[in-house]
């Protein structure tokens, strides 16, 4: 057996999972009855339903091609520098304040295209510092930290 | 004149400074993003949100609604000068402008976006006005039971009128629901799905969602693909169209203003659908349709006139109806619960103000853009010329900030990463995720009814088939749902969205 259409495959089986899960997760609350529906009720009827299209999607992979069902290129290096910019942002944010976090979000995702030169980057990174400080901080008076922790008052 | 009094109370609410100023920043900063390819109205719409907490309603939803709709004539600039949609409703907007550019005629183009959408807002501001007392009035009479099945037809004909595979798309909007699940649940009190993480009681938020799902997916595929760019760096002049370009333009104006707005009124509709339509009119139309692709005024025209009328009309079943026909409108209906305002028919009853503001503000800001557009479209090109590479870092902080200012709370900002995972999941494996921000959006709503429906009939629901207004929403859906299976018309649908891939 051969899968026709590579998308619709792993869709399926996502759906499938989805669904299944959601099932789970539903029949440890309280069912109730039609009239008085528990916490658990729709979300199994709805957990069932995505299963069943999952298992309709899956198994239409398995006979229907298409013609761009390829998955392509998995872009890891822009997915790691990009999200990992952002967990540092969300990490530095509440302890080094606003302007170490913008260095970091924009200089970490930088990496994340070949193109980005450092010079370039860095002169961004400051424009995007004091503008986002103005606007953010004094502007819209917005409740976040400025600077690190050991320098403000 | 009833509607006299309530579009002069609109005028008095937009016109005052304070909602001018939060009408243009929203206006200005929507043709921004248009000209900024990988830059939608989604994602900015969510990023602002938090923002608008510090507002009146009136001047939010204002603000808001502006980023919308200028988005619309923004997104047209990018395509007819770089051949690069700006915004999903402006792809087929590259096909003949981008060769009017070519030809030299780029002023003319710009010129007659400019002019159609102009025309195109005014009259859907109209429509708008309109038609949303007397369909207020309907939603008035109805019950759970109606409103449930009033939400299954907008869901189904959301997924019809999409492009790409049915089946997918009702899958998205099956699993938009259930995230819509997770939190307390109002009725017993239980966390659902929530994995004892507090800040997940209240749900999951809107924000980090849209983030995750439309910004940083796309920021993923642009840089994967390589965003190329070449600027149609000659200067543009010449605005005026010559006699022979406006006696082709001017029927294409009205007509895909007539047809963006009808389908714009549709759920599942709004700004995109009205653009693809339009071009295959006006090219089944044309006396020389062998024109189009080679700089056809009429290609331009056309498209570009509906997809501002739908933009527009696209409120329509938000404001009276409550129910969301898009994901922009999703984001409405979470700006309009941030003020503690249900969306829905007694908006109109309650909130006069906001409701003819709003309206009354569209216009306004159409005639705001059209001063915006054609002089200063010389810096709407300098901008075109940021290369990507410092564009998406910038793209990223405010969206992360963003995030963070919607309940200063950085869990909200680590929920994008594994959201934004998600959403190149779903990119990869050709999911659309607006079904799902509308199913998200809905879900709790349609819990809701389908158990006060079910507790009023004693659990039994053929209650949505004896209750005749109910029944006739139903059956509707289920004909949608037969109509585009039959092979005619699935063939047809294919060939209408064939451009956008």
């Amino acid at each position: 057996m051969s899968i026709k259409n590579l998308k619709d495959f792993y869709t399926g089986l996502l759906f499938m999972l989805c669904g299944g899960g959601f099932m789970w997760g539903a029949l440890r609350y309280d069912l109730g009855t039609a009239a008085r529906m528990g916490a658990g009720y729709f979300p199994l009827i709805l957990g069932g339903i995505l299963s069943l299209l999952g298992v309709v999607v899956f198994l239409r992979s398995l006979v229907i091609g298409a013609p761009d069902s390829a998955i392509g290129r998995i872009a890891i290096v822009p997915m790691v520098m990009m999200f990992g910019a952002i967990a540092a942002f969300a990490v530095l944010l509440r302890g080094a304040g606003l302007v170490v976090s913008i260095l970091a979000i924009i200089l970490i995702s930088s990496l994340a295209s070949r193109e980005s030169r450092l010079k370039e980057t860095l002169i961004s990174a400051v424009v995007l510092c004091t503008a986002s400080v103005l606007l953010f901080v004094y502007a819209l008076n917005l409740q976040i930290p400025v600077w690190p922790f050991f320098i403000r008052r | 004149m009833e509607l006299i009094d309530n579009l002069t109370l609109g005028f008095q609410t937009a016109l005052t400074l304070q909602n001018l100023l939060y009408c243009f920043t929203g206006v200005l900063l929507g043709t921004l993003i248009g000209v900024l390819p990988g830059l939608g109205a989604v994602p900015t719409i969510a990023m602002l949100l938090p923002i608008t907490y510090a507002l009146t309603p009136v001047s939010a939803l204002i603000m808001l609604a502006g980023i919308y709709y200028g988005a619309q004539y923004g997104g047209s600039t990018t395509s007819i000068l770089v051949n690069l949609p700006g915004e999903s409703s402006s792809i087929v907007t590259c096909l003949d402008g981008y060769q009017m550019a070519r030809n030299g005629r780029a002023g003319a183009a710009l010129a007659v976006c400019a002019i159609g959408s102009f025309f195109a807002g005014t009259i859907a501001t109209m429509i708008v006005a309109g038609f949303a007392p007397p369909l207020t009035e309907l939603a008035m009479t109805f019950g759970p039971a109606e409103y449930f099945s009033l939400m299954v037809l907008g869901l189904i004909s959301a997924v019809v009128l999409a492009h790409g595979s049915l089946i997918k798309a009702v899958g998205m909007i099956v699993l938009g629901l259930l995230l819509g699940m997770v939190g307390m649940d109002v009725n017993s009190g239980v966390a659902r799905f929530a994995f004892g993480i507090t800040e997940l009681y209240d749900g999951i938020n809107l924000v980090p969602l849209a983030m995750g799902l439309f910004a940083f997916s796309e920021i993923l595929a642009n840089l994967e693909h390589g965003a190329k760019r070449e600027v149609f760096t000659s200067k543009v002049s010449g605005f005026w169209l010559s006699r022979q370009e406006v006696r082709e333009a001017a029927p294409a104006i009205v007509r895909g203003t007539l047809l963006g707005s009808g389908l714009g009124l549709l759920p599942g509709g709004g700004a995109v659908l009205g653009s693809f339509a339009a071009y295959t009119v006006e090219k089944k139309l044309s006396r020389t349709p062998e024109r189009f692709g080679r700089g056809a005024i009429a290609g331009v025209a056309g498209p570009e006139s509906a997809n501002n009328a739908g933009a527009m009309t696209s409120f329509i079943p938000m404001l009276t109806l409550g129910i969301p026909p898009n994901a922009v409108m999703a984001l409405m209906v979470g700006a309009m619960t941030i003020h503690n305002i249900q969306p829905g028919p007694q908006v109109m009853t309650r909130n006069p103000e906001l409701f003819w503001g709003l309206v009354a503000s569209m216009y306004i800001g159409n005639v705001m853009l059209l001063i915006l557009n054609l002089p200063l479209i010389q810096i709407w090109i300098k901008l075109l010329l940021v290369p990507y590479r410092l564009l998406y870092p910038a793209i990223l902080m405010f969206c992360a900030i963003g995030v963070y200012s919607v309940q200063n709370n950085t869990i909200d900002v680590l929920l994008t990463i594994p959201l934004g995972i998600l959403g190149y999941v779903f990119l990869k494996l050709g999911c659309e995720p607006a079904p799902l921000m509308l199913g998200f959006i809905l879900g709790p709503m349609m819990e809701e009814n389908l158990r006060r429906t079910l507790l009023l009939s004693m659990g039994d629901p053929s209650i949505f088939f004896t209750r005749p207004l109910s029944a006739v929403l139903l059956v509707l859906a289920a004909a949608l749902v037969v109509a585009v299976t039959l092979p005619a018309i699935s063939r047809k649908r294919e060939t209408v969205f064939v451009e956008e891939d």
